[in-house]
């Protein structure tokens, strides 16, 4: 009797325990962060997402809702290796639409937020809210590039062959575990040589300008940034990919904070909150994508 | 007279028509300068009117002049360059090329909201075309804002180097663009053109201020639409053929006010190719009146003034004149009346002015007949020109007689030098002065039967019409001289009989010195006497003590007790130790011995107090020899201090009778004093007795025994040797310390000799004797001193207490 009762409290103890570790390993939900007062933003510096300097959309997007669930807003810097970990507490590895698990890491924060493009792969391990910004990933050159920019046709999968076309031979930078990864545009098949950029997404244009590539894969945020920032400097040669999407990313175990920030996001939309964001920190993008802003 | 009226009327015409021309040249001139005055004052207005409107002109140049600048640096700016340098690089707007026209966009949008008039926007549209008319670029203010579409090539102005300003008209409404051609690497590219907010700039650079006053800007088309605001019924053409800067006149009709005149100014605005006309009513610049109008006023006015100057003057002119002489006649008699009412107070005061006179003469005659003395004048030939009654009574002239003769003539006896006499008078004749003028003077006269008598004479002199007169005024003095006589024997009788009196005074004052002489001897020898009859008192007294001593009784014992031990001698000693009686005889004994013993201290002391009376006794009767001498003064030197010793021990007596504590302070080696020691010691002693006697005469010090005291000191300063005594006695009241020492005078209800005697004697001795004292109750110092003479001998004995 004496040994069941000792297991059985063995097992509790167990369960207890996992259901820490459950919740060390896995994100917090609603309740856990409300109860601690704080939410812990995980970001990525990133163009005007997440500039580095405490501020950035996606910054004030979180600071926002912080504010609207009650709790202190905390910033957890992250880079593009480590940010799926961060939230989700499993080291992965992208392997096309598909991942594998490497390990397991300490949980950081409460969500992603600094401009994460929807993937397939991203799917499989981070839930993500509804479309916070468009996006595409374009092809930018050096502007004494001999590469011309394509005309555009009306049908972007004319445009991203066009593109392609041009990528014979061409170094060409990208970098892994992003949106830019020429890997999942099948770059290299195109005959491109790819160079992986180890360091941040806005040393992408600084970088081709220094002669380090040709070309180098730039999402729309960012080349918006970059054309402003160098103009004359790079020339957009056109698509790579098709229209694409960010959001917030959230842990699969966060589904009560993931809903609450739809609801909060939907709110933001209705009262002109979010398009202010949108309009301090990418102005030029409604011109692209007039009908997601709508 | 008729000729002097005739002269003055045509005189009078010739002003009067000379004052008509001048005043009619006046006026000529006041209307043309006036005339000329307005026309110029017109043209100032006008020309002030347009300088003004130009100054308005030139701020809207200037307003136009910023928007081509502000144009010309928007199509300068880079982000339209870096649009069209990625659009070289290829770039489509699909992909890339839109970002660059975002940061056009935003450029245009800073413009509008930094450049604002009047808090708004100073444009209200910016726009970019490109060479091909498409629109690249629309920033607006609001959002419906010009919401029209325009075929935009129609703005390109690839020939324009730089910003033009152009109006623009749709929808019936005109608006002014401010137009600037793009050049990217010098070739035309594009058209930057933004919308002036009209209605701000007209509300705050078009301000007429005045109701009537309006602007509008001539955009410089020949049509007529192309003004800004509405014209309405403004003869435009007419405005716009009009030369540019001067007022054009023209009319307007309106329906209250009918047909009203209006100036309209056309000014160019530069930098565009614009006018601004302003119209305003021609009241508000030169006023309601023409200058022609003025000048037939002016005419009017003039005609007037000389008609009615004219008419005045033929109709009043002679009943003026006549009118005013009228008034001068009757000022005229108005003043010989004043004159006349003046002369007759003249006469009127003349009158009573002559009766004062003879009053005054009639006063002066009873005077000089009521006058006992003799009143005469001399005139300045000395001839006699007043001779009064009593002139005539002394000196026995009437006045016929005397009446002109010369004075001296009959009035001063022979012997008086008369040639003196007129040269003194010839002095005053001249001068009005002289030995005898202005003075009294007693002369001898001579009277008419020749006899001379005294007279007293006061002369003055006076000046009549210039000339200088005696007036003497003589009084008959024999009467007086004789009664002056007569006293004078009798002052002489009186003197010698005061003489006479004198010496008996003095012979009874010697008399009664003496007494008090005397007197003070006796009273010395009374004190010797008394210290004598003082000291012999307790003299007798102890001899009767040592009579009736016990020495005799007490031997008588003894020599019983010896007889009753002789007796016992067989057994003495056994009887004067064992026998009871033989005890008390011997203790007997030695008290009888003992009562011997003090009878004996006894006799010792009355022996001694009797050996003292008598030695007191000597010493005064030695006092008494020393200072009793004869009525010869003899002076001899003598220390001061002695005497002061000697009289003090005179004294003794009466003041240890009255328990006066005596202070002693003689000064060693002071000079002796050359005088009567006798006479000296008096007057010490009688000054001691004074004290004493004083002092029991003071009722504050009477009872109080403490406070009798009397001070003595010597001393010698200042060439003076003094005697100063002081007490605590009644004093003496101040009032009363001036007579203090006059003869007669006591305060004891004495004879007065004391102190009377004691500063004669002192004074006698050259010495001076005076008495301080603070008041009754206070007490009093005597101080008595005597001047140090040559030779004095310094006295050798030290004699202070």
């Amino acid at each position: 009797m004496y040994q069941i009762i000792k297991s059985a409290l063995t097992a509790v103890f167990i369960c207890m325990l996992g259901v820490c570790l459950v919740g060390t390993v896995y994100g917090r939900d609603l309740p856990e962060i409300k109860k601690n007062g704080i939410i812990r933003h995980i970001g990525v510096p990133y163009a005007n997402f997440v500039t580095g300097s405490g501020d950035g959309m996606d910054v004030e997007l979180i600071q926002l809702f912080a504010d609207h669930i009650g709790v202190r807003y905390e910033y957890v810097k992250a880079s593009w290796g480590s940010v799926i970990g961060d939230l989700t507490g499993k080291k992965v590895k992208a392997m096309g639409d598909d991942i594998k698990i490497l390990g397991d890491v300490p949980v950081k924060g409460d969500l992603i937020a600094n401009g994460l493009t929807v993937l397939a792969w991203r799917k499989k391990i981070v839930d993500y809210s509804t479309p916070t910004f468009p996006t595409q990933v374009w092809m930018v050159a050096r502007a004494d590039s001999g590469m011309h920019p394509i005309n555009p046709s009306n049908n972007i999968e004319n445009d991203i062959i066009m593109v392609k076309s041009k990528l014979m031979g061409l170094s060409l930078l990208g970098k892994e575990k992003t949106c830019l990864d020429p890997k999942l545009y099948q770059i290299e098949e195109a005959g491109a040589k790819i160079k992986l950029f180890s360091f941040g997404l806005n040393e992408l244009a600084p970088a081709i300008i220094n002669g380090e590539a040709e070309a180098t894969l730039l999402d729309v945020p960012d080349a918006l940034i970059a054309l402003n920032k160098w103009p004359g400097k790079i020339k957009v040669i056109g698509p790579v990919s098709a229209s694409q999407e960010m959001g917030v990313g959230f842990a699969k175990t966060s589904i009560l904070l993931k809903a609450e920030f739809n609801r909060f996001l939907d709110k933001c939309k209705s009262d002109g909150t979010y398009l202010g964001l949108v309009q301090k920190y990418y102005p030029a993008v409604f011109d692209y994508y007039p009908e997601f802003f709508k | 007279m008729k000729g002097q009226k005739r002269n003055m009327k045509i005189g009078r015409q010739a002003a009067s028509v000379t004052a008509g021309g001048i005043l009619l040249f006046f006026l000529a001139f006041l209307l043309v300068v006036n005339y000329r005055s307005q026309i110029k004052l017109q043209k100032t207005s006008l020309s002030q009117l347009v300088q003004t409107l130009d100054k308005q002109a030139t701020i809207i140049s200037y307003f136009y002049l910023e928007r081509k600048i502000d144009l010309n640096n928007l199509a300068r700016a880079r982000p339209i360059n870096i649009f069209f340098e990625n659009k070289a690089l290829g770039m489509s707007m699909a992909y890339g090329l839109k970002a660059s026209l975002v940061q056009v966009g935003k450029q245009f949008d800073a413009l509008i909201k930094e450049k604002k008039i009047s808090k708004t926007p100073v444009y209200e549209r910016i726009v970019f075309i490109d060479t091909s008319g498409n629109l690249l670029v629309d920033r607006r203010h609001g959002s419906d804002c010009h919401d029209c579409t325009l075929f935009w090539k129609d703005f390109l102005t690839p020939k324009e180097s730089k910003a033009i300003v152009l109006p623009h008209r749709a929808n019936q409404h005109i608006d002014v663009l401010v137009s600037t051609p793009y050049f990217f690497k010098g070739q035309f590219k594009g058209q930057v053109i933004a919308w002036v907010n009209t209605g701000s700039f007209s509300q705050t650079l078009m301000k007429a201020g005045n109701s009537q006053k309006r602007i509008f800007i001539d955009f410089g088309k020949d049509d007529t639409g192309f003004f800004f605001p509405e014209p309405g019924s403004l003869p435009i053409h007419q405005i716009q053929a009009a030369k540019i800067m001067e007022p054009f006149r023209f009319k307007l009709q309106d329906l209250e006010a009918g047909s009203l005149d209006f100036f309209a100014v056309r000014i160019p605005i530069s930098e565009t190719s614009f006018f601004m006309v302003t119209t305003l009513p021609v009241s508000d610049v030169i006023g309601y009146a023409k200058s022609s109008y003025l000048l037939i006023a002016m005419l009017v006015l003039a005609v007037i003034v000389i008609g009615a100057a004219a008419l005045l003057w033929n109709m009043n002119a002679r009943e003026l004149v006549l009118q005013t002489r009228l008034e001068e006649e009757g000022l005229r008699k108005n003043e010989i009346e004043a004159k006349n009412i003046q002369l007759e107070a003249h006469i009127q005061i003349k009158n009573q002015l002559e009766q004062t006179l003879k009053e005054s003469e009639e006063k002066f005659r009873n005077m000089s007949l009521a006058a006992q003395d003799a009143i005469i004048m001399i005139d300045n030939n000395g001839c006699i020109s007043f001779w009064n009654q009593a002139a005539a009574d002394i000196f026995g002239y009437s006045y016929t007689e005397a009446m002109n003769q010369i004075y001296y003539t009959i009035m001063l006896p022979p012997e008086y030098n008369q040639k003196r006499h007129q040269k003194e008078y010839e002095k005053f004749r001249k001068t009005g002065k002289g030995d005898l003028i202005g003075k009294t003077v007693e002369l001898v006269v001579k009277r008419k039967t020749g006899d001379h008598f005294p007279a007293e004479i006061s002369m003055s002199a006076i000046k009549l019409g210039g000339k200088w007169n005696i007036i003497g005024i003589i009084r008959d003095i024999s009467v007086r001289k004789e009664n002056e006589a007569e006293l004078e024997k009798h002052r002489e009788n009186l003197e010698l009989l005061v003489k006479e009196r004198t010496k008996e005074l003095e012979q009874a004052q010697k008399e009664l010195i003496n007494k008090a002489i005397d007197s003070g001897r006796a009273q010395l020898s009374t004190m010797i006497l008394h210290n004598i009859g003082n000291a012999i008192t307790p003299v007798s007294i102890n001899t009767e003590k040592l009579k009736n001593n016990d020495f005799k009784k007490t031997n008588q014992y003894l020599l019983e007790c010896y007889n009753d031990l002789t007796k016992q001698k067989d057994n003495l000693t056994e009887y004067v130790t064992k026998n009871t009686r033989g005890i008390q005889v011997s203790k007997y004994m030695g008290s009888l011995i003992e009562s011997l013993e003090s009878q004996r201290f006894q006799i010792d002391t009355i022996t001694d107090k009797i050996a003292a009376g008598i030695e007191y006794v000597a010493q005064i009767l030695s006092l008494q020899s020393a200072y009793a001498s004869g009525k010869k003064e003899t002076k001899e030197k003598v220390n001061l201090n002695l005497l002061v010793e000697d009289a003090l021990k005179i004294q003794e007596s009466t003041i240890l009778k009255k328990n006066i504590v005596l202070e002693k302070s003689l000064l060693s080696g002071i000079s002796r004093l050359l005088t009567d020691k006798n006479k000296l010691m008096q007057v010490i002693i009688n000054l001691i007795k004074n004290s004493c006697d004083a002092i029991d005469e003071n009722p504050r010090v009477k009872t109080d025994e403490k406070a009798h005291m009397i001070s003595v000191s010597t001393y010698q300063a200042g060439g003076k040797i003094g005697l100063k005594l002081s007490d605590t006695g009644c004093g003496v009241e101040k009032e009363r310390l001036k007579e203090i020492f006059d003869f007669g005078i006591s305060s004891k209800g004495s004879s007065g000799f004391g102190l009377y005697y004691c500063k004669s004697f002192i004074e006698t001795a050259s010495g001076t004797l005076t008495l301080e004292s603070q008041g009754a109750g206070k007490g009093s110092t005597v101080f008595v001193e005597f001047p140090v003479t040559c030779g004095n001998q310094q006295s050798k004995r030290c004699l202070s207490s």
